[in-house]
């Protein structure tokens, strides 16, 4: 199992909680609210691609 | 052995994605859900490898039988459609989106009933071969 991506997802959750509040605090607003987008956008990504995985097994065990 | 690997995989994994959500939770509660995604989906990509050598005997079972591969198909659709819509539908409670939930699970049903509509037409033609009309 790749326990590695959940480090990843609450490694890109800290980072991102971090340089929001940096941004925040010295008067960047939009950036910050940039940032968590972002961040999302790649956390997503690694989900969306685990979820295609599961479905292709699914697809492929159950002969879909 | 290998399952009870899997099995103290599993157990471990999901310990640890508890802590991990519970320490997101409070500073971005969507990473914390993104967490409990990605874990619960991996729980479930090793549950179902294990249903490789289950299948097989199903199979197995089929061939002994002498059934229609046509008839059992259905039924294994049916279980992978469950188990597709019941992960969503848990994803969805977890974000506090009960009308996408419910949604999803009125459509999961749906489409399960519409993959065994082929069966239930089959049983329909049988009764009516039996009664003679």
């Amino acid at each position: 199992m790749e326990i590695d991506l959940i480090f990843k997802i609450a490694a890109v959750g800290i980072i991102v909680s971090i340089l929001n509040q940096v941004l925040e605090r010295s008067g960047r607003e939009e950036q910050a609210t940039m940032t968590t987008l972002a961040g999302l956008v790649v956390v997503l990504m690694i989900i969306v691609q685990k979820i295609a995985d599961l479905f292709a097994l699914v697809k492929t065990l159950f002969q879909f | 052995m290998a399952n009870m690997e899997n099995l103290f995989a599993v157990c471990a994994l999901a310990m640890v994605c508890a802590v991990l959500y519970a320490a997101v939770r409070r500073v971005r509660p969507d990473y914390a859900l993104a967490i409990s995604a990605i874990c619960s989906v991996m729980i479930l990509i090793s549950a179902v490898k294990l249903l490789t050598p289950i299948l097989a005997f199903f199979r197995n079972l089929q061939d002994l039988s002498g059934l229609n591969a046509a008839l059992t198909a259905p039924v294994l659709k049916t279980v992978a459609i469950g188990l597709l819509t019941q992960l969503a539908v848990s994803f969805c409670q977890d974000a506090g989106e009960q009308s996408l939930a419910k949604s999803v699970e009125v459509s999961g049903m749906l489409l399960a009933f519409y993959t065994a509509l082929p069966l239930a037409s089959q049983v329909l033609r049988l009764l009516q071969e039996l009664m003679g009309g």
